[in-house]
C-alpha cells in the first residue's frame, strides 16, 4: 500500500478568541480537523496529521478581520495509490458493468472487461460467479486483490480503475 | 427538377422580365417588340457610351486569345446590329474549335441563370426556341441560337460583360443540350436589383407566382407596367416566395391585393445570400439502402434507424427502427377509454415482443401481407412490425443523413440484437430467408463502413500513443512527436533501445494505441468532449468507462485521443448543463436532472427514478435552489452537498452526497452508481443525513470534513431548532405547488408592512395567496399588493422590531464569533447563532440578497414569526410532530438559546447589547433543564460534569467536573453528553421536559424512552440528557 510520510505547509486561520495559552492546542486540532481525511492532488488522501514542526511559526494577522494566519509545517500520513499497484480491496457493490471496491477512501472500478471471462456476473445475488468453481464469488463485502489501472486525479477526490485479469488477482480468501 | 419543369419556371421568368429586356433591345430579328416607349430611346443613348467604354476594358483583359479577333472587330463596329451577320460567322469557328474546353466553363449557377435571363429574349422569343427545339435538329437550331444570340455584349453590368456574354451562350448551349442549368461566375452586385423575401401561403407558392404573372401581364396590357423582374418560388422552401426587384415599393406594389402574399412580410434578402437563395445543390441523395439516418422529429426523434426501402425520387423512406412502445400505457388507455395519461413521456427503445405485447396489451397483433413488396409483417396498431424492430415510412424531410448520424455502438447493438432475433425467426419462416440475408448483409456492411470510414481520418495529433500496423517495424509503438507533412508523423520509439530516435511514418502504417487504463477524451462523434478511462479493448474499439456518467461507452480508437484533462468537460445543451435541475414546459411540476445531452436532446433522471428523453425545448428552466431543503427520516433538514445514507427502499444503504434537493426527493450522487452519472433519486425521508447519523445536539464535528461544507454547517440546526426547519418547509413546498390551507390564515389580519415602498403601514389583509397578500391600508385609502413575506401579523410585529434591534450585534458575531467554531470542528456553538442569528433575519433585513434568492418565498421571516402567533400548534407540521410522538419545541426556546450563547458571545467579543429580559428567561429555562445533566465543554471535552446550578440569568452553568472540581462555564459553550443506551436520562427539550427515565434504546438520533411512571415514549436522542443513575 503506498502509505507516505510527507512534509507539507497549510495556512491555518485562528479566530483571534483563541489567542490565549491554549492557542497552540487550537492551532493543532484546527489544522487536523481541516486537513485530515481530505485530498491533495499530488500526494493523495492526508490519512493523518503525525507532526506539527515546532517551533510554531508566526502567526500573521490578517488585516481587516483580526484572523491570524499560521503558515503550519507538518509529517502528514498519507495514502497515493499508484498505476500498477496492487491493492487489496472490499467490494462495494456489484453491477452489471463491473464491480466498485474501495481501498480505504478510494474507490476503484473493475470494469466487466477486466474481470475474468470464466466469471460471469449474477443479476440476482448481485454477485460475480465463476462458472469453473461455484463457491468461488464476487459480492459486496468480498475481498479481492486487483491491480490499478489508471488513476484519475482531481483537485479534491481519485477515482481508480482496476483489474483483476492476472494472475494471483481477484478474490482472497 | 424534371426539364418540364425547368422549361416553364424558365418561361414564367422570362415572361416577367420581358419588359426590362425590351428596354434594352429595342428591335429584334426574330420577333418585333410592339412597344416602344421614350425611355427606351435615352437608355440607348446611354448604352451607346457605355459600350465603348466596355470595348475598351474587354480589349485590355483580353481573357480569351480566341475571341481577341472578335472582340477587338466588335470595337470597331457602331452599331451591334449591324455587322451581326459577319460577328456571329466568325465566332462560330471559334466557339465550334473550343467548344470541348467550353462546356465546363459553362457550367453555370441557376441564379446567374436568373440574371441572364433577364438580358434576353422575350417569352414569345422563348416560346419560338423552345418550338425550334422540339421540331429542328441540333445543327440547325444551333445555327438559329447564334444568330439570334451571337452576341449580347451591351448590358447594365458593365465590368461583367464579357463573362456574361459567355455565359449567355453556355446558356444557349445548355439549353440545346438540354441539361440542367448550373453555371458559375457571375455574382450579383449592388447596381442589380434585390430579391426579396415574400410569405405566402402554405402550399400556394406557385399559384402565387403565377399570380404576379398574370398581373404583371395586366398591368402592361393597361400601360402601366410593374416594376420588378422575376418571381420565383423555389421547390425547397415552402411558404415563401421570392421577388426581384429595385425597390421594396415595387415588390409591395406587384403583391398588393394579392391574398395569399402578405406584404407585411416583406424582407430584403442581402446581397451575399442572393447566390444561395437560388442555387441548387446538387442533390446528392445520402438515402441509400441500408445506410444509417437519424429520425429528426416525433417520438422516435434522434433515434438512429436504417434506411429498408428507398426509390428515387420518391418523398418517403420506409426505414426500421427500434420501437418505442409504451405497453403499460397502452393497455391504460384501453381501459381508461383511450384518455393520454403522460403526454410527453418518450417509452425507451425496446424490441418489438409480439408475445409480450400480445400478454401486455391483449390480442392485437396480427400478421399481414404489405400489398406491394409482398413482405409478411407483424401489424400492431397500424405500425409494421418485424423482427423487434418498427418499420416506418417516414419522409425524407424527417430525416438526417451524412456525417451527423454517427451511429454508436450500443446503438448499433440494438440491431444486432434485432438480427440475432431475426436468424433466429428464420428457422420459421422460411420463405424470409432470402430477404433477411439480404439485409442482414447489409446490416453487416454498414458497420464495416462506419469503421472503416473513421478508420480513414484518424486524427492524430502531437502526442499519441501509436502502434506501426504494417511495414518491418510492425507492432512497434511509440509516441507522436510532430507532424512533419500531410502525410508524414514523426514517432519517438517507446522501446529504450531506440531511444532518441525518431522514426518518420506515413499515417497509414500507424493506428492509434490505447492502454487499459489510460485517460483518454473522445475527440468526435456523439461523445465529444467526454473523458473517461479506457477499461476494455477489443480490436479498435475502446471501452471507456466515462468520468461523469460514470457509464461505460464503446468508441473507435479514431474517436479517441490521450488527455490530461483532470475534470472532464460538461456537456452543455442551449443554456443547459449536465446535472442541472431542470423543470419542463410540459410537466411543470416534474423536476428531474439531466444526466445524458444528444444532440437536441436530453435524458433526464426525474423523481420517479426513470429516465425521460425531452427535447430542448421542452426544458423550461434551471432549478438552482442551493438552500432548498428537504427532511430526511428524522426530520432533518438536507442540503446540497450533505452526506446522506440510504436507509430504506431500493437504494438501502447506499451512501453519496447531495446534488440536488427537489423536496420531497433527493438527487445523491453515489460514485458507484453505474448509471444516469451516478445520480440516484430517492425520497429524502428514506435517508439519513449527516444531522441524524450523530447525536446532534452532540455535535463534536465528527462529521466528515470534507463533507462539512459551510451549508451543512448552516443546517446543523439540531433538535432544538428544528421547529424553524420544519414549519420553513410547508412553506417551501407550499409556493412551489399548489397552495396550502395556511394560506388564509392571514386574511382579515392586521398586518404591518415590513419592507417595500409601503414600510411601516398597517393594514388588514383581503386576501392572501402563496407569494403575496392584498392589504388595505388603515391610513390611506387604497388596498395594495405586497410579498408575502413583506408583512408581520401586528400582534407579533413588536417581536420583529426586537430582532431588528439584535440584528446590530449579530452581524458581526455572525461573521467572527460564529464562523470559525463552525469552521474548526462543527462545534454546534455556531449553530444557534446562524439559525437564529443568520436565517429569520438573513432574509428580511438584506432585501437585496433575499430578492436575489430563488427560495425567496420561503423567506425565514415566516418562520420568525409564526412560532409566536398563538395557532403555531395548529399549523400541519406541528400537528405532524404530535402525531409521531415527538414533543413539540417551543420555537421560542431556541430562539433564546440562540441568543443566550449570543449574549456570551457578544460578551466575549466586547460587544455589549441589550439583550431583552424576557428571552433571558428562556436561556435561564434551559439552564435549568440541564441541572443534573451530563455536559461537556464543545471543544475541550476534557471538561466534562455534570450540572450542578446555573448563575441567575442562566447564562452560566456550574459544572461539577469528574476529577472533583467544580467550575462555571458559558452555557453556550457546554453541550450535553449523548445518553446511551440504558443510561438514566433527563427530557430536557419538549413537553416531556424535566421528565426522568431511561433510555431503552437509541438508534439514530431518535430514542425510546421509558419514564419512571412506565410509559414509553420515542423522544430524539438530543433532548435527552445523561444523568446520574
Amino acid at each position: 500500500m503506498g502509505f507516505f510520510q510527507v512534509e507539507l505547509t497549510k495556512n491555518v486561520r485562528v479566530h483571534p478568541r483563541h489567542f490565549h495559552s491554549k492557542l497552540k492546542e487550537t492551532l493543532i486540532q484546527t489544522l487536523m480537523d481541516e486537513v485530515e481525511g481530505t485530498v491533495s492532488g499530488r500526494f493523495g488522501f492526508v490519512v493523518s496529521v503525525l507532526e506539527v514542526l515546532q517551533p510554531l511559526p508566526k502567526g500573521i494577522l490578517r488585516e481587516g478581520f483580526g484572523f491570524a494566519v499560521y503558515p503550519l509545517k507538518y509529517k502528514a500520513l498519507v495514502f497515493r495509490p499508484f498505476k500498477g499497484e496492487v491493492l487489496d480491496a472490499v467490494v462495494t457493490n456489484v453491477t452489471r458493468h463491473g464491480i466498485f471496491a474501495q481501498v480505504g477512501p478510494l474507490t476503484i472500478f473493475v470494469s466487466r472487461h477486466q474481470i475474468p471471462s470464466d466469471m460471469t456476473h449474477d443479476e440476482e445475488t448481485a454477485s460475480y460467479i465463476s462458472v469453473v468453481e461455484k463457491a468461488e464469488r464476487i459480492q459486496r463485502d468480498s475481498a479481492i486483490r486487483l491491480r490499478v489501472n489508471g488513476i484519475k486525479i482531481d483537485a479534491s477526490s481519485f477515482t481508480a480503475v482496476g483489474t483483476i485479469l492476472d494472475d494471483y488477482l481477484g478474490l482472497i480468501e | 427538377m424534371d426539364k418540364r419543369k425547368l422549361e416553364k419556371e424558365f418561361l414564367e421568368e422570362e415572361e416577367q422580365s420581358q419588359t426590362e429586356w425590351k428596354k434594352r433591345r429595342k428591335q429584334d430579328n426574330l420577333e418585333q417588340s410592339s412597344e416602344t416607349s421614350q425611355d427606351d430611346e435615352q437608355d440607348w443613348g446611354r448604352q451607346g457610351q457605355e459600350d465603348d467604354y466596355e470595348d475598351d476594358e474587354e480589349y485590355s483583359e483580353e481573357e480569351e486569345e480566341n475571341n481577341k479577333e472578335y472582340s477587338s472587330k466588335k470595337k470597331k463596329r457602331s452599331s451591334r446590329f449591324i455587322e451581326l451577320e459577319a460577328e456571329v460567322d466568325e465566332e462560330d469557328d471559334d466557339e465550334e474549335a473550343e467548344e470541348g474546353d467550353e462546356i465546363e466553363r459553362e457550367l453555370i449557377d441557376d441564379e446567374e441563370a436568373e440574371e441572364v435571363e433577364d438580358t434576353m429574349a422575350s417569352v414569345q422569343q422563348r416560346k419560338a426556341l423552345l418550338d425550334r427545339m422540339r421540331s429542328e435538329n441540333p445543327e440547325e437550331l444551333r445555327r438559329f441560337v447564334r444568330e439570334r444570340y451571337g452576341e449580347v455584349d451591351d448590358d447594365d453590368e458593365e465590368e461583367e460583360e464579357e463573362e456574361e456574354e459567355e455565359e449567355v451562350q453556355g446558356l444557349q448551349r445548355e439549353y440545346i443540350k438540354d441539361k440542367g442549368i448550373e453555371q458559375q461566375g457571375l455574382l450579383p452586385t449592388v447596381q442589380d436589383p434585390k430579391l426579396f423575401l415574400v410569405k405566402c401561403r402554405i402550399g400556394r407558392e406557385k399559384e402565387a407566382v403565377i399570380c404576379l404573372l398574370q398581373k404583371y401581364y395586366e398591368y402592361n396590357q393597361k400601360k402601366t407596367p410593374l416594376d420588378f423582374f422575376s418571381a420565383v418560388a423555389p421547390e425547397h422552401l415552402r411558404g415563401y416566395v421570392y421577388v426581384e426587384a429595385y425597390t421594396a415599393d415595387s415588390v409591395k406594389e406587384a403583391i398588393d391585393g394579392l391574398r395569399i402574399l402578405f406584404p407585411s412580410t416583406l424582407k430584403l434578402i442581402p446581397i451575399e445570400e442572393m447566390v444561395d437563395v437560388l442555387s441548387i445543390v446538387p442533390e446528392t441523395s445520402q438515402v441509400e439502402r441500408g445506410g444509417w439516418v437519424r429520425i429528426s422529429r416525433g417520438t422516435y426523434a434522434g433515434d438512429l434507424a436504417q434506411v429498408y426501402d428507398f426509390r428515387e425520387g420518391e418523398t418517403n423512406v420506409t426505414v426500421r427502427l427500434i420501437p418505442r412502445l409504451d405497453l403499460q400505457e397502452m393497455r391504460n388507455e384501453d381501459e381508461t377509454d383511450k384518455k393520454r395519461l403522460s403526454v410527453n413521456r418518450r417509452p425507451p427503445q425496446k424490441l418489438f415482443k409480439r408475445e409480450e405485447v400480445e400478454q401486455i396489451v391483449g390480442s392485437e397483433v396480427f400478421p399481414r401481407r404489405d400489398r406491394y413488396t409482398g413482405e409478411v409483417f407483424d401489424v400492431f396498431r397500424n405500425e409494421n412490425y418485424r423482427d423487434g424492430l418498427l418499420y416506418k415510412r417516414v419522409s425524407i424531410r424527417n430525416i438526417v443523413t451524412g456525417d451527423e448520424v454517427a451511429p454508436t455502438f450500443e446503438e448499433l447493438e440494438m440491431f444486432h440484437k434485432a438480427q440475432r432475433l431475426a436468424s433466429d425467426a428464420k428457422h420459421v419462416e422460411d420463405n424470409q430467408q432470402e430477404l433477411e440475408d439480404t439485409m442482414e448483409k447489409t446490416l453487416e456492411l454498414s458497420l464495416d463502413t462506419l469503421s472503416s470510414d473513421v478508420e480513414k481520418n484518424m486524427n492524430f495529433c502531437v502526442g499519441d500513443s501509436v502502434i506501426v500496423v504494417s511495414g518491418d517495424l510492425k507492432n512497434l509503438s511509440g509516441r507522436i512527436e510532430a507532424m512533419e507533412s500531410d502525410n508524414m508523423v514523426a514517432v519517438r520509439p517507446d522501446d529504450p533501445e531506440l531511444k532518441g530516435e525518431l522514426i518518420q511514418f506515413s499515417k497509414e502504417e500507424l493506428k492509434k494505441y490505447f492502454r487499459e487504463g489510460t485517460h483518454v477524451k473522445a475527440i468526435n462523434g456523439r461523445h465529444t468532449g467526454e473523458t473517461g478511462m479506457v477499461v476494455g479493448i477489443s480490436g479498435d474499439i475502446i471501452t471507456v468507462f466515462s468520468d461523469i456518467t460514470n457509464e461505460e461507452v464503446r468508441l473507435h480508437i479514431s474517436q479517441l485521443t490521450e488527455t490530461t484533462e483532470e475534470s472532464s468537460s460538461k456537456s452543455v445543451i442551449g443554456s443547459f448543463e449536465l446535472l442541472d435541475l431542470v423543470t419542463l414546459h410540459s410537466d411543470p411540476r416534474a423536476r428531474g436532472v439531466i444526466v445524458r445531452i444528444q444532440r437536441d436532446h436530453a435524458t433526464l433522471l426525474d423523481t420517479n427514478g426513470s429516465n425521460r428523453t425531452v427535447s430542448v425545448k421542452d426544458i423550461r428552466s434551471k432549478l438552482d435552489a442551493k438552500r432548498a431543503q428537504a427532511l430526511d427520516m428524522n426530520q432533518k433538514p438536507l442540503q446540497v452537498g450533505d452526506m446522506v445514507k440510504v436507509v430504506q427502499g431500493v437504494h438501502k444503504n447506499r451512501e453519496g452526497s447531495i446534488r440536488h434537493v427537489a423536496s420531497p426527493f433527493v438527487f445523491v450522487n453515489v460514485k458507484d452508481e453505474p448509471q444516469n452519472c451516478g445520480l440516484i433519486v430517492v425520497r429524502a425521508q428514506n435517508c439519513q443525513g449527516p444531522h441524524s447519523v450523530h447525536g446532534n445536539f452532540n455535535m463534536t464535528g465528527q462529521n466528515s470534513m470534507k463533507g462539512a461544507t459551510l451549508s451543512s454547517m448552516f443546517s446543523l440546526g439540531g433538535n432544538r431548532f428544528k421547529t424553524d426547519a420544519t414549519l420553513s418547509h410547508p412553506v417551501y413546498s407550499g409556493n412551489i405547488g399548489k397552495g396550502h390551507k395556511e394560506d388564509d390564515k392571514l386574511v382579515r389580519q392586521d398586518v404591518l408592512i415590513k419592507s417595500g415602498p409601503w414600510k411601516g403601514y398597517i393594514g388588514k389583509v383581503v386576501s392572501a395567496t402563496t407569494a403575496s397578500v392584498r392589504v388595505e391600508l388603515d391610513s390611506v385609502c387604497k388596498t395594495v399588493t405586497v410579498d408575502r413575506s413583506r408583512v408581520v401579523p401586528k400582534d407579533t410585529a413588536h417581536l420583529e422590531k426586537q430582532k431588528q434591534s439584535l440584528q446590530g450585534a449579530y452581524t458581526p458575531s455572525y461573521e467572527m464569533g460564529s464562523q470559525t467554531p463552525a469552521y474548526s470542528g462543527g462545534s454546534s456553538m455556531a449553530t444557534p447563532l446562524h439559525h437564529v442569528g443568520y436565517t429569520p433575519v438573513y432574509a428580511p433585513f438584506t432585501p437585496t440578497l433575499d430578492s436575489g434568492r430563488r427560495d425567496a418565498p420561503r423567506t425565514p421571516i415566516h418562520n420568525a414569526w409564526r412560532p409566536t402567533t398563538p395557532g403555531a400548534a395548529d399549523y400541519s407540521s406541528g400537528n405532524k410532530w404530535s402525531d409521531l410522538g415527538l414533543s413539540m419545541y417551543s420555537p421560542f426556546a431556541s430562539q433564546e438559546t440562540g441568543l443566550a450563547s449570543q449574549k456570551t458571545l457578544a460578551e466575549n467579543n466586547a460587544i455589549s447589547e441589550s439583550v431583552d429580559d424576557k428571552k433571558v428567561d428562556h436561556s435561564l429555562s434551559v439552564a435549568k433543564a440541564w441541572i443534573d445533566v451530563l455536559v461537556e465543554h464543545k471543544t475541550k471535552t476534557t471538561i466534562r460534569g455534570y450540572v450542578g446550578g446555573h448563575s441567575p440569568d442562566g447564562m452560566y452553568l456550574q459544572i461539577e467536573l469528574e476529577d472533583g472540581n467544580s467550575g462555571s462555564y458559558a452555557l453556550s459553550d457546554m453541550q450535553m453528553v449523548a445518553p446511551e443506551k440504558s443510561d438514566v436520562i433527563k427530557v430536557v427539550d419538549g413537553e416531556y421536559t424535566g421528565m426522568k427515565g431511561h433510555l431503552l434504546n437509541a438508534e439514530g438520533d431518535e430514542g425510546i424512552v421509558q419514564f419512571e411512571d412506565g410509559e414509553i415514549k420515542i423522544l430524539p436522542v438530543s433532548s435527552l440528557g445523561k444523568i446520574r443513575g
